[in-house]
């Protein structure tokens, strides 16, 4: 597993995203034309949120009702407004964000990530998509290691280097190199450190290109808006 | 119609005023200001050897909202001091629900001078004479107000904003749907255009 600095790189952005947040979903693709207009390197890399520490926790059965669940009423009002809210810019995009039965475990997930960057660009691209789209149309079952695997084969890498890892002590060393980002202060997706500064969220989109760009003019405000 | 929800001692509101104000006037309509009096922004709490994950979380989500609310006011010119601070709003928020009633079309200038007054002046926005001088002209029957519905209607005012789905502020509601932050502003704009163009990401 890589040892990083959960604040630096040698490419200029980096992007935290974990496959179960809708928001980090919706940000991949603004995010990819940002870099591009600028011709900019991303560093993406994982960041598996622990939903249940903050939003608290909830089942629910096929037919979305809720059959278990440790949440207040500020965080289901919480929760509610984020899938709508995913829902309505995901759907001007035509991308689908169904909603989900249960707070899924995406280490596994994330450790393929970090197998399908190791072997270039591309796969990792391709992984990406291949995850995120499957998840969200729940058709992928981001907890099952064969399935990773199936999928790293899929987005054109090498499953091996995953398993290997999954059978070496992989998962200790996601989860130590997971804590050692949340110790940096990185706790939420999608997560943009540029300059050495944590931003959270696509909002801040406009102000990330501002600074790539070389801060020229006024700095923008938070905005979702549309990039060419 | 948009309707605008803040909380003057936000500074999520504050810093969302200005830009909501000139979407205002760059579509030629008046938005509805409505008040909703919520608890202050968390202030970190400080680090103790028992910490779970979640209040390790909560801590790193209050210094990083802190750090990004400095660094927009900063690139904006605003030196917004304590954005913690817990003052009680009640009063300009009972204030503005009495405006829309008998002269909403002052309602957006109360906003701008009540934020003044909390963010620029550091004054109290529970003293009486300041809210009703910031009411101005329109600040007779104010006091009869007070006395009679404001705190039924300031509690239903937020009853029905919860039951819309409103639990935070700035937030903003256009034909029902609810959008929290000022982030939406070029969505509410596209959708106020006739959804012209590319729609924001």
């Amino acid at each position: 597993m890589l040892a990083v600095d959960p604040l630096r790189s040698d490419r200029p952005l980096i992007v935290y995203v974990d496959y179960k947040s809708p928001y980090a979903y919706l940000a991949v693709e603004p995010t990819h034309r940002v870099a591009r207009s600028l011709g900019v390197a991303v560093d993406w890399r994982p960041l598996t949120l622990d939903i249940p520490s903050y939003l608290g926790s909830a089942k629910l059965d096929r037919e979305g009702k809720v059959v278990e669940a440790q949440r207040s009423a500020g965080q289901w009002a919480q929760v509610t407004y984020a899938y709508k809210d995913a829902r309505r810019y995901a759907s001007l995009r035509g991308i689908t964000v169904r909603g989900t039965t249960k707070i899924w475990d995406t280490r596994l997930a994330g450790m393929g990530m970090l197998c399908a960057k190791g072997q270039g660009d591309t796969e990792l691209r391709r992984y990406s998509t291949l995850v995120f789209e499957r998840f969200w149309k729940r058709e992928l079952d981001v907890e099952d290691p064969a399935v990773i695997a199936a999928v790293l084969r899929e987005a054109g890498g090498d499953a091996a280097p995953f398993e290997r890892e999954l059978a070496s002590g992989g998962r200790a060393r996601y989860d130590q190199l997971q804590r050692a980002i949340f110790d940096a202060g990185i706790f939420g997706v999608p997560g943009y450190v540029v300059d050495g500064e944590y931003y959270w969220g696509r909002e801040h989109l406009p102000r990330i290109r501002w600074i790539l760009a070389g801060r020229r003019g006024p700095a923008p405000d938070v905005a979702y808006q549309h990039f060419a | 119609m948009i309707a605008v929800c803040v909380d003057f001692k936000s500074p999520h509101s504050y810093l969302a005023f200005e830009p909501t104000r000139a979407l205002e006037r760059r579509l030629g309509i008046d938005f509805a200001w409505w008040p909703l009096v919520l608890p202050a922004l968390p202030r970190p709490k400080p680090a103790s050897p028992g910490d779970d994950r979640g209040a390790r979380h909560r801590r790193a989500r209050a210094e990083y909202l802190a750090r990004d609310i400095a660094r927009y006011a900063e690139a904006r010119g605003l030196a917004l001091g304590d954005v913690h601070r817990d003052v009680d709003t009640t009063l300009p928020a009972q204030a503005l629900l009495f405006l829309r009633q008998t002269a909403s079309e002052r309602a957006g200038a109360f906003c701008a001078r009540v934020f003044e007054l909390v963010w620029k002046e550091n004054a109290n926005p529970a003293d009486t004479s300041a809210i009703e001088a910031a009411l101005g002209s329109a600040s007779g029957g104010f006091r009869a107000y007070l006395e009679r519905d404001a705190a039924r209607e300031l509690a239903e005012n937020a009853r029905a904003l919860a039951e819309a789905g409103v639990w935070s502020v700035p937030a903003y509601l256009v034909d029902g749907d609810v959008f929290i932050g000022r982030q939406h502003l070029p969505m509410l704009e596209w959708l106020a255009t006739g959804r012209a163009g590319e729609p924001p990401l």
